[in-house]
């Protein structure tokens, strides 16, 4: 018992068998039939729901950060585990956040000699470490359940379930409105102040694709009969260029750049929503990580 | 003179030192052709080579390549060390499958478009010639990317030599400027480069004074190094990736550890370098004219 950390993980192992009563129970919400868990092991139940079979090779889908063995005292959704959301989430109540995004800032959350030496790595881990809390990622099986809840959570979010159309439901078909007024729309639903177009605003739109981070997937959704595509996050080198490009050509076409956060936000949204049906009165509350950028 | 005796002749002025990692070289047409002109661009977009042909410019160079290549495709960051982020931007994320974006998706890969049939038919018919002078560029110790943007920014004066040599090999220089609003910084910055659509992180009455300045796409090893070493408050690129890079500054900010970081966009953090290249190569070769074409910065405002 002389390492601090060796004690810590013997006293959560201890609290993981004993349940929640003895040892955390002063600290937990009312108990609930899945009250008591771990992180794993609401991990493992969500591995048996959300897809039929699980990748275990995903390098993303894995804990970031914390020890896995921690009671779950409750959940924070987000699209990125950002510093700021990890102190909400905490001042929340809730210890275990469940992220779209990385958590230390590379997609695989590689701990190089550079980040393990950077001095906001060890803040943001020791951060988690201090408050009992626990990261975990759910990226690449959450695009997987279907139907995809990235694109649902956008399309309620937006108030356009009504409008969704064309091959995978990734067309909207709206009521004419230029792409100024698609891009005021939604900077307004998705409290967003950065949102960017390339092309011309004025170009009246009809049908509106959706796009990709990718020049594939973006080259892929202008192949269908549309006026804009929506797109979050995409490369200036490949996809704005070849937009730009596709509208010297003579393609009366734009698309609306909005950020990666509010482009899938809601998609956690989706989640938060889902959670309770595989863990039956588990806490979980969804923590916005917002657009917070501003166009000067 | 024929483009390939012009090329030539950049290449020699590096002499052992030139890169021939096959960034650069002839991207497209015939290199015995006789120029008429030069033209330097950051990238040779539709509307570049249009410019070109109708100024009579024959031989147009440019950082990037004509086929939208993507970051991987190099040319986008600095050194080539640090060129391709952690997984590539878009190809590792893409090659994985299943991951990226709402749902599946075909890969119609550019050589398949017909935009990419008319790019190239519009070369062929022009009898443009295309040449890319990326890696061997970037590499210059002079610096004439980064000197370009500060320049156009105002702020040569004002370079801490000292720090700035801590992030040389990154391609940064870093600025002492008077204390000052961050508000008032972002909006001498967008009037000096003409821009619309610039994006900032950070508290718009924040005092900021120090700042750190790297041109073009920014990847994680970078944006780590520039902080680390030069006790900025700012830090201004032109693009990075919003699930590496630009969480890494949302922390750096929230933890108080720093104050604003700054997209400028690519294309427009690229711009006065470009100007830059057409002086160092009117340097070497007088026998033909020599002008920048500049890409205009491609986005306007969603809620103007």
């Amino acid at each position: 018992m002389n390492s601090p950390n060796l004690t810590r993980r013997r006293f959560v192992q201890g609290a993981a068998l004993l349940g929640t009563t003895t040892l955390l129970g002063s600290r937990l919400p009312a108990q609930t039939p899945t009250s008591g868990l771990t992180a794993r092991q609401l991990v493992d139940l969500i591995k048996g729901k959300v897809v039929s079979s699980w990748n275990e090779d995903s390098y993303r889908d894995t804990f970031k950060a914390g020890n896995p063995d921690t009671v779950v005292t409750g959940v924070a959704s987000c699209f990125m585990s950002t510093l700021d959301v990890i102190q909400r989430a905490h001042a929340a109540g809730l210890n275990f956040v469940i992220s779209h995004e990385p958590t230390f800032w590379s997609d695989p959350d590689t701990l190089t000699d550079a980040v393990l030496d950077e001095p906001l790595y060890q803040l943001k881990k020791a951060y988690v470490e201090k408050n009992h809390m626990v990261v975990w990622r759910i990226h690449d099986h959450w695009h997987l359940y279907r139907p995809e809840p990235m694109a649902t959570g956008l399309t309620k979010t937006l108030g356009w379930e009504k409008y969704v159309t064309g091959p995978g439901g990734r067309t909207y078909k709206l009521p004419p409105m230029t792409v100024r007024d698609i891009a005021k729309h939604l900077a307004t639903k998705l409290e967003s102040k950065s949102i960017r177009i390339v092309g011309d605003p004025n170009i009246v739109v009809t049908t509106l694709g959706r796009g990709a981070h990718t020049l594939e997937g973006n080259a892929t959704a202008f192949t269908e009969n549309v006026e804009a595509i929506i797109t979050s996050e995409a490369r200036e080198v490949d996809s704005i260029e070849y937009v730009r490009d596709l509208t010297t050509s003579g393609r009366k076409v734009a698309m609306i750049l909005i950020a990666h956060e509010v482009g899938e936000e809601a998609g956690m949204t989706e989640f938060t929503d889902w959670l309770p049906t595989v863990a039956p009165g588990i806490k979980v509350i969804n923590i916005k990580t917002y657009d917070k950028l501003w166009i000067a | 003179m024929t483009a390939q005796e012009i090329t030539l002749r950049i290449e020699e002025h590096f002499g052992s030192g030139w890169k021939n990692s096959g960034t650069d070289g002839f991207q497209a047409g015939k290199p015995t052709d006789p120029v008429t002109g030069i033209a330097t661009a950051w990238t040779p977009s539709l509307d570049v080579l249009q410019q070109a042909v109708k100024s009579k410019q024959n031989l147009v160079i440019t950082v990037q390549s004509p086929y939208w290549p993507g970051q991987g495709g190099g040319g986008g960051g600095g050194r080539a060390s640090s060129r391709v982020p952690s997984a590539g931007p878009n190809g590792g994320r893409a090659a994985k499958g299943g991951g990226r974006g709402a749902g599946p998706l075909p890969g119609l890969r550019a050589e398949n478009t017909d935009l990419y049939q008319f790019k190239k038919k519009y070369i062929e018919d022009h009898g443009l010639i295309l040449w890319r002078f990326s890696e061997n560029w970037l590499s210059l110790p002079t610096q004439p990317r980064l000197r370009g943007l500060a320049g156009a920014l105002g702020w040569a004066k004002q370079q801490d030599l000292a720090a700035s040599e801590r992030v040389s090999l990154v391609g940064a220089g870093v600025y002492a400027l008077p204390a000052g609003r961050l508000s008032g910084l972002a909006a001498q910055i967008k009037s000096s480069l003409g821009l619309r659509a610039m994006r900032v992180l950070g508290d718009p009455n924040a005092t900021v004074s120090r700042v750190v300045v790297r041109p073009g796409y920014l990847t994680v090893p970078d944006a780590l190094q520039m902080v680390r070493s030069t006790k900025a408050d700012v830090v201004v690129c032109g693009e990075s990736c919003e699930w590496e890079v630009f969480p890494f500054y949302e922390d750096w900010v929230t933890a108080g550890s720093g104050k604003a970081f700054i997209m400028l966009g690519h294309a427009a953090s690229e711009k006065p370098g470009t100007l830059e290249m057409a002086a160092w190569i009117k340097a070497l070769v007088s026998e033909v004219p020599v002008s920048a074409i500049l890409s205009e910065e491609p986005f306007s405002l969603g809620v103007a």
